[in-house]
Formats: C-alpha cells, structure tokens, sequence
C-alpha cells in the first residue's frame, strides 16, 4: 500500500512492527525482504514517485573539507533513492577489506567477509548481475578473453554492471501492492524519539513539506537513508539529548569516508600489439532472464598478501577505454604522448605503440576528524544542514605512491605498460574527486568508543534502533558500495525476521 | 631546447624504451649498426631502436636528478654498472641481450627510478645518460 503522507491528518500516529525510513536499495531490499514475515512494515520515503527539487533541496549542506559533489545531486530523494541515477558498478568489499591491518587505523570489521557472502550472493540477483564469483581466471576462460600476463603481485579483477537496477520502478510496484507494507511518501524523520529510559525508540516524529507532522510507532527502527543523512537525523534528534541519539561516543558523523577516485591520474604507454580486451567494458557470459548480458570491466590491484606486507591501502586500477570523453573533470596529463611521436615505437623500433590512461579508485583510511556535522542553517523542514569536512591522511597519498610504483614495476618486468606515475618521489599527488559513496558515519565495530552500529548493524546505545547503508562501513576499501550496501541491508532483514521468530518462540 | 621540445623528446624516448616482452625480435639498430663491441652511445642506440634523440633527453633528465654534470667521467661515474656490463659483453647483441636482462631484473627488484613521473629501469636510464658521452670509447 502507498499513501501520500501529506494527505495524513494532523497529528496522526502510524503503527508497525517495523519502520524502514528511507526508500533507497537498503530500505527497499529490507522490505521486500520482511514481505511475508508477519512483520508489518511502514517505510518511509523523503519524495515521491519521482526527482523534485523542492525534496532534493532537503539535501543542500556545506563542504568544509576536501570539495566533494553537490550533496543536492548526488543523493535522490525519491522512491528508489540514489539507484534512480545509479550506475551499476558491482564488486563486493573484499576479503582483507574486513581485516584489521595495523597500517590502517580504526580497521577490521567485527564480523568476516565469509559471514557476508550469503548476503552477497543473494544482492548479486536483487541487482541482477551475474554470479557471486570474481576469479578473473575463470572469468577470462569464459568469455575467451585474455589476462594480462603478470605475476601474483597483482590480483586482477573485474566488475559486474547491474543493468543498472533502478529500485523505484523495479520493486517499488511489488510493495505498493503488498498487505504488509505501508509505503508513506514525503514523509521526513525529523527527530528520533526516545522512551524514558533513553534505551529505546519510541517513534519518529515526521514531517512533509505541506506542514503535516505525524509519528510513526514501532517495536524496531531502521534507518536506511543514505550515509550522511543517517549521521544527519541522529545528530538532530537532540530534542532529549544534547549529543543526539546514539551518540554518547562522540562518533556518530565521525569516520566519513569516499573512495578516492583519481581519475586518468596515470599515464601509459603500451604496444599496439597488447590485448587490452578484459579491460574494456564488454559483455560476459552471464545471461539475465531477460536474455540480456551482465557486462564486465577488468580491473587490476595488488595482491593482499602484497598489500599487507608493503602496508598499502587497496585500490583498482582500470584502463580507459579508447576514443572515450571524460566525464568527470580530470588534470591533464602533460605529458601524453603525441601523434607526432608516433613514429617512435614503444617496443624498441618494433612495431606501433598506444598511448593509455589509467583511473584509480583508492581505498582511504578511516579518520576521526573527517566528519558530518551539523550548522546553524535549517533546512525547510527545520533540520539543521550539515557541513561535510572529507579529509583524506597524508600517509594515504605516500601509500599510494608507493602502490602505484609496484604496479608499474610489475608491467614494466613483464613489457606490457609503462607508466606515469603524478606526485613527486614521497607523494601520489592527483586531484582527490569523491565516488559518491558516503561511508563510515555510523560505523560498525565492538567498542562503542569507536563505532555506532554492532555486527548487527544495531546501535550500541539504543536496542531497538538499526541503521542500514554504507554508512556502517567499518573500513571502504576501493569497490563500489552498493552491492555491499545491500547485501548488508539482506542481511539485516534477516536479523529483524530472526528476533520476531525468537519472540514468538518465547511467547 | 624549449620544454616542448624536451617533452617531444622524452616521450619518443619513452616510446623507445617500450616492452622487452611483446618484442619477437631482436632490436633493430642492433646488428645493423655493427657497433664495435664497448662503445656505449652505440650500444644505446642500438638498444633504443636509433631514437637517439629522444634517449638524450630522458638521460638529460636522469642526470638532473642525480645531480650529475653532463661531462663524460661523471657520466661513466653515474652509469659505472651499466657500462660495466656493456663491456662484459662480447658484441653488440650479447650486450643488449644483457641489457634487456637486467632491465627486466630492474623491475621486479625495485630498482627503478622516476624521470618526469615514468617509472623507469635504472639501467634504462643508465644507457639514456650514456647516449650523452662524447667520447663514445668506454673505458
């Protein structure tokens, strides 16, 4: 069932066993996961069934940090939320991805990557990619396309392409027609109210921009509103508490995280002879329903036995595909070859040579001070804005130096590409443009101190409140979020299903 | 030479030092050129498929890093292991077979060096900096 919440009455109180707020890939992906469950389910949505800027203007907020995206574009809200401009990237976060590295701070997730990979397989179908498989050997032996011929130094591997999945018109009709579902458009959280005991949720108070105000009472709470505006509506809901809620650590909003992404950040030059074809954007052999093919780009990084020892940040590196414009504003790269020095052969006087462009998507190390904060400004529904300070450590950019130059010797042993590497001899120096993937806010660990959410993905203060989306990201590591994102957002539906089941058993 | 040119230069240089593994055969300046056996600019060229021009500009470069005037004694001073195995080297071809060797052993035991951002062998950018000797005579 959908309702306008505008069309409510002044002052209304919904009741649900659970209420979802926000209708993005992690909020839809735990509804459709509670159909069926006996759970009755509100789930809340800031727009409606499409983009308006009166909703995306809720969004607006101050960079104080590194210059990120427009927080107004970048975020959708409106049913479906950002996948409604998403792009399809899929990889999972890695297995060291989850491991706790003494070169990078506050790292290690409280769970492993094998506790996440039902979840994974199963987020691999909810956004219709292939298989949960990512052996570049296998992969290539498929689609009869070649490795590059390196050493285990370097891990290849690969995305998938979901078509992209836009959530709104792909599952939005399945729970508009569900009995279990109560969908609540232009319905805002404004505050997070606690009971008397501050240990639990006794409903969101709601606003639409129409000026109707309602509550929203149930046994659980989800938060599932992207990774600012999770940090954003807890640190607001300060109506009882003065730090907000869920935030008696002084974490929430600390931790932010991107990927930095440096775009055509390193030059190359490699024979014309070189079969580059795993590294293009192309089919794979993995088939939808519908007939359509799963596409792949092959990707390289460095081994996470090479990784550890060197004590390097992960990162992957694709090559751009030829004849392509930029679409992302980049620095030039001075020193490209030209035409007119086409003449002079990358192999030594032996055949042609092409000159290439690599991007680099890095992971960061996850910091205290680069943090979501709230300002004075108010938004029109009266919430605070936040200023978003994105800082990125300077042992980061030597990390990545350092990564980028074994990667460089490793195809330059083999005589497959030489490269460029930006920066002086201590420092990758690029210009740091964000992914749009707002994670570690609201970050999962054990210790309170240090993190939000447990493995759970339920806040340490608060026993009947759970936050869904990447902004419980412990660490980012370089792989685009959303298939994370949503196999956690599997994950925690089942959790939910689970504590109704035990309720029930224990009368 | 104006830094455009400089660039032009380097690039065809870098373009010169290309792959030693997607090359099926030998260099071509190699056997042609008929260098005699110890003469380090012609080993270069050789090496480098003749771009001879391109191949000062990067050891130009190399030099500038290391802090080296571009005279011939600082010149074997700074390539010494380079020259060395040139001159161990019974011909042209063994020499540049020796070369590719080490250049390959370069990159997998780190021992590169950065000119103008491109990683680069550290013999590599050894035999661009021979290509700068005036008396082509090693000793």
């Amino acid at each position: 069932m959908q309702i306008d919440a505008r069309t409510l009455e002044q002052g209304t109180t919904i009741e649900a066993d659970v209420c979802i707020a926000g209708a993005g890939a992690a909020g839809m992906t735990i509804a459709l996961d509670l159909l069926g469950s006996g759970l009755s389910v509100v789930l809340l949505e800031s727009g409606g069934p499409a983009r308006d800027d009166q909703n995306d203007a809720l969004s607006e907020g101050r960079m104080t940090g590194i210059d990120t995206w427009d927080l107004r574009r970048m975020r959708i809200r409106a049913l479906g939320g950002t996948t409604g401009h998403w792009n399809g990237w899929c990889r999972p976060l890695m297995r060291q991805d989850f491991e706790q590295h003494d070169h990078i701070p506050y790292s290690g997730w409280p769970l492993k990557y094998a506790d996440v990979v039902p979840w994974f397989r199963k987020a691999c179908r909810t956004l219709e990619i292939g298989e949960f498989q990512w052996d570049a050997d296998e992969r290539a032996r498929a689609t009869g396309k070649r490795l590059l011929p390196v050493s285990d130094i370097i891990e290849q591997r690969y995305y998938q392409f979901s078509p992209p999945t836009r959530f709104a018109s792909k599952y939005g009709p399945v729970l508009a027609q569900a009995s279990d579902v109560r969908v609540l458009t232009f319905a805002n959280v404004v505050d997070v109210r606690l009971d008397d005991s501050r240990r639990r949720v006794d409903g969101f108070l709601c606003r639409t921009l129409t000026g109707t105000t309602f509550r929203v009472h149930a046994g659980r709470y989800v938060l599932a509103l992207g990774g600012v505006e999770n940090a954003r509506v807890l640190l607001a809901s300060r109506s009882q508490q003065r730090e907000g809620v869920a935030n008696g650590h002084d974490v929430v909003g600390r931790y932010f995280m991107e990927h930095p992404h440096y775009y055509r950040a390193i030059g190359g030059v490699h024979p014309s002879a070189l079969d580059l074809g795993f590294y293009r954007r192309g089919e794979s052999d993995w088939r939808r329903p519908d007939g359509s093919a799963v596409q792949m780009l092959g990707a390289l990084g460095l081994a996470a036995e090479v990784s550890r020892r060197e004590r390097l940040l992960n990162f992957s590196a694709t090559f751009q595909a030829p004849g392509t414009a930029p679409s992302t504003p980049a620095p030039v790269v001075e020193d490209r070859l030209p035409p007119a020095a086409a003449q002079a052969l990358v192999t030594r006087g032996r055949g042609g040579y092409e000159t290439t462009l690599l991007t680099v998507r890095a992971e960061q190390s996850p910091m205290p001070d680069s943090r979501i904060t709230l300002t004075a400004e108010v938004d029109a529904l009266g919430m605070p804005r936040v200023a978003l300070d994105w800082r990125i450590a300077p042992e980061d950019d030597v990390q990545m130096r350092r990564a980028m130059v074994l990667l460089a010797r490793e195809l330059g042993a083999k005589g497959l590409v030489r490269l460029r590497v930006p920066g002086d001899a201590t420092r990758f120096v690029w210009r740091q443009d964000p992914g749009g993937h707002h994670m570690g806010a609201t970050r999962m660990g054990r210790d309170p101190k240090v993190s939000v959410v447990d493995v759970n993905c339920r806040t340490h203060e608060v026993q009947n409140l759970y936050i869904s989306g990447a902004s419980v990201f412990t660490t980012g590591g370089d792989s685009n979020p959303t298939l994370t994102v949503v196999a956690f957002a599997h994950r925690l539906a089942n959790t939910l299903r689970s504590e109704r089941r035990q309720e029930r058993s224990t009368g | 030479m104006t830094s455009l040119l400089r660039r032009e230069f380097l690039l065809r240089a870098l373009a010169a030092c290309g792959t030693v593994a997607y090359a099926s055969a030998g260099p071509r300046g190699a056997e042609a050129a008929g260098a005699v056996p110890g003469a380090a600019r012609s080993i270069s060229a050789g090496y480098f498929g003749d771009q001879v021009d391109a191949v000062r500009v990067i050891g130009e470069a190399h030099l500038r890093q290391l802090g080296v005037e571009a005279g011939d004694a600082s010149i074997r001073s700074a390539a010494r292991t380079t020259l060395a195995m040139i001159e161990r080297a019974r011909d042209q071809p063994r020499a540049i077979r020796a070369l590719e060797q080490a250049v390959r052993q370069d990159f997998e035991r780190g021992r590169t060096v950065q000119v103008e951002g491109w990683i680069l062998s550290k013999t590599e950018a050894d035999l661009c900096a021979l290509s700068l000797l005036e008396d082509d005579l090693s000793r």
